[in-house]
Formats: structure tokens, sequence, C-alpha cells
């Protein structure tokens, strides 16, 4: 019996493997980005095997969390002021998706989209803002959101960034590299690879990121978070110091 | 090359940083101010979020006004007496100003009063700074000789401040004035610098100039001790507070701005005061003019990140 169970699980993975040629896989290099006193960003590589039918979506998300924002609007009809303040739910701190060809979203249909979380109308969708019911102004609101994350390279859709190189005659090897910005806060965020043909997802694979403080930027900002006044006081102390050393220095010369 | 700063969340040109903090430590030596009405904006331009860029801001003037003070005190531009008794009227401004911010925002109309004030400050010091200062270059002042102040013809203010008890003399001002003089402006200063967000150097120094009649390079030098004093106490609140402090910008920024301060102190000696004034004058009013036209324009973005949290 357990010989017969065997005989058809490889007959169905022959079955996948033939209808879909071969299995997508996903490797994240670094692993880590370390965050020391000269770190400026970070060159990181995606790469991994696909089917030569097929294109690829890469998706880097965070966990979808709120963010607190300020709203400008016109005060007495003349000047521009924070005249709001607005709460974001269900919104990702960074979103940003690389495809292989010219379409931002990979050309998948509306539903797949929604199935994998793809595309910032598919955020927009899943966002709210408590305070806010009518849906044209959650609408405006949503696109103010979207130039605001994008000037602050937290969002990002960017097309033609995947890049292939064959591989035998049913495989290709993908990889795309990503100039990762240097002011992408420390978190775990979840890199998802989509590939895509006629419209739909035929597989996925994932894997993370981590990016971390190290070293001295590790002990300042566990300080000045966990104990503010000594971080305070060593901080007006350096200052101090810094202001009588140079007119020791420019007195001397 | 770059740095990371751990507060601030980003990574930024050292040279830039440096090249910052000297511009502002210049300004520091030469007028006195401590430039955190321009450091906090020139921060929020290259990205820092706004108490972040306003709290480093500070930490970087203390080193700045220590290295200008210290300077000027050697060449003798320091009043001491008159300097303390500002910082304790404009500690007891600073503490009345944010009661009343508290009460403006329970009104709800606090933004509007700051963003006001913020406008009508600048552009009324500094014109009024630069007109007087070009009427005295003209030579047909009737009112004030240069540097020394000597009042010819006292006004209603003068005379009542004339008027006040325990007159006494301040030597380095070469000028008599009751004790609470220094104090009741000092507490203004403190007001205002409350309610506007700064440490009130640029309202500071015009008021040492035309209420107290101190000379120029006097004004300088007892602005920055006064300075000094105010940023320690805003640097260690906000550290301790708001934890918004960003030790390794505020470094970057010391290093030129302690540099730039004692070079302009040495330029301040070299300058008259009259041109000093125009010069300081017109800094004010393009800071007026600036934060009128960020009120005016239709601004890019509509939204920005409340407090100091950066996605």
């Amino acid at each position: 019996m357990r010989i017969l169970v065997k005989i058809w699980i490889l007959v169905g993975a022959i079955l996948i493997l033939s209808h879909w040629g071969y299995a997508l896989t996903c490797k994240v290099t670094p692993k880590r980005v370390n965050i020391d006193l000269f770190y400026h960003g970070e060159k990181v590589i995606v790469t991994g095997e696909t089917a030569s039918d097929t294109n690829i979506l890469v998706k880097i998300s965070s966990p979808e969390d709120a963010e607190i924002f300020m709203k400008k609007g016109k005060v007495k009809g003349i000047f521009w002021m924070n005249v709001e303040k607005l709460i974001f739910k269900g919104i990702p701190q960074v979103y940003f998706t690389y495809s292989s060809d010219d379409d931002l979203d990979g050309h998948l249909n509306e539903k797949e989209k929604q199935k994998w979380g793809v595309g910032y109308q598919i955020l927009e969708k899943s966002f709210t803002i408590p305070s806010i019911k009518d849906p044209l102004q959650k609408d405006a609101l949503f696109k103010e959101l979207i130039k605001f994350k994008q000037n602050e390279h937290l969002w990002g859709r960017f097309k033609d960034k995947v890049r292939f190189s064959p591989l035998g005659e049913k495989k290709k090897v993908y990889k795309l590299v990503i100039d990762w910005p240097p002011n992408i806060p420390p978190n775990v965020y979840s890199v998802d690879v989509y590939a895509m043909k006629n419209g739909v997802v035929v597989d996925h694979a994932q894997s993370s990121i981590e990016v971390r403080k190290i070293g001295i930027e590790k002990t300042l900002s566990t300080l000045a978070e966990k104990n503010g006044a000594l971080y305070g006081i060593i901080s007006i102390l350096v200052a101090l110091g810094a202001g009588v050393s140079t007119v020791v220095i420019f007195k001397k010369k | 090359m770059y740095m990371y700063l751990p507060v601030a969340l980003t990574s930024m040109n050292v040279l830039v940083l440096g090249g910052i903090g000297f511009a502002i430590g210049l300004l520091s030596g030469l007028f006195g101010v401590g430039g955190g009405f321009l450091i906090t904006p020139i921060l929020m331009w290259l990205g820092i979020s706004g108490p972040v860029a306003a709290a480093s801001g500070s930490c970087q003037i203390i080193g700045a006004s220590a290295s200008g003070a210290y300077a000027h005190w050697k060449l003798g531009n320091v009043d001491v007496k008159m300097g303390l008794l500002l910082i304790l009227g404009a500690f007891s401004g600073g503490f009345l100003g944010v009661q009343i911010i508290h009460i403006l925002m329970a009104l709800g109309n606090a933004d509007f009063l700051i963003k006001v004030t913020y406008i009508i400050m600048p552009l009324t010091i500094g014109s009024y700074m630069v007109f007087e200062s070009l009427r005295n270059m003209k030579g047909d002042s009737h009112l004030v000789d240069e540097d020394s102040c000597e009042i010819k013809k006292p006004s209603m203010v003068a005379r009542f401040l004339a008027s006040l008890p325990f007159q006494t003399r301040f030597e380095r001002s070469n000028a008599t004035h009751s004790i609470f003089t220094p104090i009741m402006l000092g507490i203004l200063v403190g007001i205002l610098a409350a309610i506007m967000g700064v440490g009130g150097g640029f309202i500071m120094v015009p008021i040492m100039l035309y209420f107290l009649k101190m000379p120029m390079h006097v004004v300088v030098g007892t602005s920055l001790f006064e300075i000094l004093f105010t940023v320690i106490e805003v640097t260690f609140l906000q550290a301790y507070t708001n934890h918004v402090v960003d030790f390794i910008l505020a470094l970057i920024m010391l290093v030129g701005s302690t540099i730039g301060a004692q070079m302009g102190a040495i330029m301040a000696q070299r300058l008259k005061a009259e041109q000093l004034k125009i010069l300081l004058g017109l800094l004010i009013l393009a800071v007026g003019i600036k934060v009128l036209l960020g009120l005016l324009l239709h601004p890019s973005l509509l939204l920005s990140y409340k407090g100091i949290f950066k996605g």
C-alpha cells in the first residue's frame, strides 16, 4: 500500500513538473543587512531558477501596520498648514515590486493580484482610515500616501528590473539587483517571488531579508531609547568638549 | 563619505553635514544667533524628520555657542551679569510660553498663531534692523550713535525703563538698567521662543541692541552665552522625554560649526556694527519670507509623518 502511495506522489510530481516546467527557487544575498557607522545602503541580489516560459515578479514588503500622518490643508483660505491627524491602518511600511517585463504588476489579472497582494490597488482595498468614511476622500488620500511613500523611497514599483539568462532548454536563471535604500528602517522584510504565465501565478517562492543595527549604531540607539537622561548628558558633554577644544586649537594657532 | 545616523534612521554625506555646520557656526560667531531657525529647515529638506532635526540641531548649537561664547569672552564681549539676568527671564518665559501653547491648543488655534508669529516676527525685526542701520550709515540718525548706542532723545519706552527700581551698572554693556529690564525682556523672548519653537537668538539680539542699548559686539558675545544655557536645557529635555537627539548627526555638524563659530567671531571684530546689523537683518528677513512662501505656495506633498516615526 505504501509503495502504491509513493508511486502516485511521484507520478503527480512528474505531471506537475511537466506542466509547469521546473520549481521556482529563490535566494537572497545577503540575508542580513548590517547597519554600521559607515552604512550607506547595500546591493541586495535576489536570484533563482524558473521555467523558461514564465515571467518573474519580486515583491519586498514589511508586515502591514498603522502609521500616523498629518494632512495639510488651507487655513483661512490663505495658509497651507497641518489641519488633520490621520491614522492609516493596514499599510506596509515598505513595499516594492520589481517585474521582469514592462508591466508593473506582471500582467496579472485582478483575482491573482488580490490573492497574492500585488499592486497598489490591492493595498488601497485593504487599508482603512477610521476617521474617513467617504470613498472618494479615501481614494484621494491613498494617492497622496503613494506620493509621500515614493518620495521617502519606502514604496516603489519598478519594471524591467529582473534579468534572465538561459539554463538549458526548459529552465532559466533570473536575477534582480536592488540598490537597497539606506533609509529602510531595521525590520525583517519578506521577499516573495512569483513566476507568472498567461496572467496567473504558476509558482511562488518566499524568502526574507533582515535589516539590523550593529556596533556603535546599536549601542547609541539602545541608549537613546532606554536611557535618555544619560544619553542626553553624554551628548551635551561631548558637544561642550568639542566647542572648547576648538577654542584651544584656534588659540594655539 | 557617508555615515549612518542611528536616530534619524538614514545615512548622510559627512562633508555636506560638516559644511552646513560650518555655515551655521559662521553665522553664530558673526551675529550671536544659535542658528536653530536655519538648521531645522535645512535638515528637514535633506530628509530628516522635524523633531530629530530640531533636537539634534540644539545639540549641535551647544558646541557652536560654547565655542563662540568662549571666543567672545576672551575678546571681552560677554556681559555675564546681563546674560545671567536674561537667562533667568528666558527660562521663566519659556515655561510661560509652553503654558500659553497648551491653552491655545485646547482652544484649537495654536498652529495658526505659531505660523503667524513665525512670519510677523522675522519680517518686522528684519526690516527694522535693515532700515535703521541704513539710516545710521547715511548719517542722519538722531537716535543712536554707532556702537556706543548713546541715547540723545529718550523715547517713552526708554523713560519707562529708566524709571524702574534697582538700577544697576552693566560695565561691559556700557549701560545702566534696572535688573528687572533684562528679566522682563528675557521673559518676552522666552515666551516667543517657546511659541515659535526656536532658541530665540534672533529675537534676543535685536532686543539687546534696541531696548538694552548694548554695543553690537557685546550683544553677539552675550547672546551666545545666553543661548548656550538654553540649548543645554532643550537638548537634555529632548533626549530625556522624546528620544530624538541624533548624537552622530550633531557630532558631524559640530566639527564644522565650532570651527565656523571661531572664524565668525574673528570676522565680527573686523566688521562695523552697522554692517553686522544689516547682514543679520537681511538674514532674518530671508527666513520670514521663506516661511511666508512655504505657507502660501501649494505643498508638493500633503502628508507628513506625525512625530519622529519614519516608516
